[in-house]
């Protein structure tokens, strides 16, 4: 039987555990390994696979929350995640030098998907680095003839991820 | 019963007609009579805008011509026109326009009279009232006919350029708005919806954004998406405010935030079409299955906190094929929206 699933992406420190966590059912499985390279400049630990959380439906299916592993070298798994995927969260932490060149770098590697199915995109700390803004966010992708809701979220905030998936649904919907 | 009197403009920016046009409206009794826009070319006043060539040129000739209109000059020269002129000078205030309109009511009715009676002829026969020259029969603009009293402030407001502040104020609160910024600036933050949805009594400034700092002084800041947002919705009754029209193409040029904006899922799926694909009315109604007032109260609330590209008057398209979600999926994503309470 498919796997129900929505796919959890973005950089090293976005936010993806914890976003996990504020709507799965039980604390996501992380595989969670000591940071060591430069990545510890960013959070203590990293994951190195994925992170796994599930919601149970009313009729017992289950719907599965992967987070992909942020560091590139990983991203052999990212493909194998999204197959059968119903789409695509985007994380993007907006203390880091470049988000703009985050997020391009996410929709290009997560391009094949994103078409097939959609994207949504959260900004997380932007509470404590306001630039870009929102607005930056949407000419960004409008120079590059792309369209996704963009939202400025806390992680750790249940009703802002749900916002997020509330967004992506409403695109799947009708689209 | 105060006298009506026609208003025109020559050689005005389509954007500082509107605003005159809905500036009218919105003071018509207050100035000296009862003043309507028309389109008519012999009405009682004309506004030219000086500035431009063929506006002085238009003065020039009229005023020469010793036409029975009074004109107005709308210009940023208001020391090139010699005293006794009527001058209006830009950027348009409703403390500006006021006394004008009622200087020119004056004018207009100390003015002689199209036919005299001969002395003698009088002297004999009962004393009759001098005809008075006899006004065009006014036409009431469609916009002033369209939209209700509630509304007209916001339908000014959502007319004028998102980069001017806007100053509103009645006798005991004053506001700026600051569109560009989003932030409004008020002694109290519950005056904006007070003075956007007022009927009446409200002063109307467009302001020089260099004066802005005077203007704000002793003010506090706040947000204004919200409360605009809010104020639109539920203000909008249906009704294309800020010179949207049913013919005009829609698209979003960004998601609202719904983190703080009051809303609805038909409000998120309408978000979805006018961000994917855009639409005239029409259109969307037969993407969405949604009725038309709703649809036009969202897209005056997403118009006035300028998400919304416009391009105006085009002809009506056929929605392209939309690609269905299949029946399944769509049973799926109800079953977890439903676990999630979203």
């Amino acid at each position: 039987m498919p796997q129900i699933k929505f796919i959890f992406t973005g950089p090293p420190g976005a936010g993806k555990t914890t976003a996990i966590a504020s709507i799965s059912e039980f604390p996501p499985v992380s595989t969670d390994v000591f940071a060591t390279d430069e990545i510890a400049a960013v959070k203590h630990k990293t994951t190195v696979a994925m992170d796994f959380g599930e919601i149970t439906l009313d009729n017992g299916q289950k719907v599965r929350l992967y987070g992909t592993p942020g560091q590139r070298r990983f991203d052999f798994m990212w493909k194998i995640l999204v197959q059968g995927g119903l789409g695509l969260i985007i994380l993007i932490n907006n203390t880091q030098p470049d988000p703009l060149a985050d997020l391009a770098q996410y929709l290009d590697d997560f391009a094949d998907f994103i078409q097939q199915t959609d994207a949504v995109i959260g900004i997380t700390c932007m509470d404590a680095n306001a630039t870009p803004g929102i607005d930056d966010y949407y000419e960004f992708l409008q120079k590059r003839g792309e369209m996704y809701p963009v939202f400025a979220i806390d992680a750790r905030d249940k009703d802002d991820v749900l916002l997020l998936l509330d967004a992506l649904l409403a695109c799947l919907e009708n689209s | 019963m105060s006298r009506q009197f026609t208003i025109t403009s020559r050689h005005l920016s389509v954007n500082g007609e509107l605003v005159l046009k809905a500036m009218v409206s919105l003071i018509k009794i207050n100035s000296g009579g009862n003043w309507v826009y028309s389109d008519d070319t012999t009405a009682n006043l004309v506004i030219i805008d000086t500035d431009k060539e063929e506006g002085r040129r238009t003065w020039m000739e009229w005023s020469r011509q010793g036409t029975q209109q009074s004109l107005i000059a709308y210009t940023t020269k208001a020391e090139r026109f010699p005293p006794g002129s009527l001058v209006l000078a830009k950027p348009l205030r409703s403390s500006d326009l006021i006394p004008l309109l009622a200087e020119a009511a004056g004018r207009i009715q100390g003015q002689p009279a199209v036919a005299e009676v001969p002395e003698t002829a009088a002297a004999a026969k009962p004393a009759q009232p001098a005809p008075v020259a006899a006004a065009p029969a006014p036409i009431p603009t469609p916009m002033a006919a369209a939209v209700p009293a509630s509304q007209q402030i916001l339908d000014t407001l959502l007319r004028n350029s998102h980069s001017q502040p806007i100053r509103l104020a009645d006798r005991q609160r004053v506001i700026v708005i600051e569109r560009s910024r989003r932030l409004y600036y008020s002694s109290h933050p519950e005056d904006l919806a007070t003075l956007v949805l007022a009927t009446g009594g409200v002063e109307f400034d467009v302001l020089n954004p260099a004066d802005l700092t005077t203007h704000i002084q002793g003010l506090s800041s706040h947000e204004l998406d919200a409360p605009l947002w809010q104020a639109v919705l539920n203000s909008s009754s249906g009704r294309l405010l800020g010179g949207l029209s049913e013919r005009d193409t829609f698209r979003l040029l960004r998601w609202p935030d719904f983190r703080k904006l009051d809303h609805k899922p038909m409000h998120v799926k309408l978000t979805v079409f006018l961000s994917k694909r855009g639409g005239d009315i029409p259109t969307l109604m037969q993407l969405s299955g949604l009725s038309g007032d709703k649809i036009i109260d969202f897209v005056n609330a997403c118009h006035a906190l300028h998400y919304l590209d416009v391009q105006r008057g085009l002809a009506a398209v056929a929605p392209t094929a939309v690609r269905n979600t299949d029946s399944g999926k769509l049973g799926l994503f109800a079953k977890i929206r439903a676990r999630l309470g979203i």
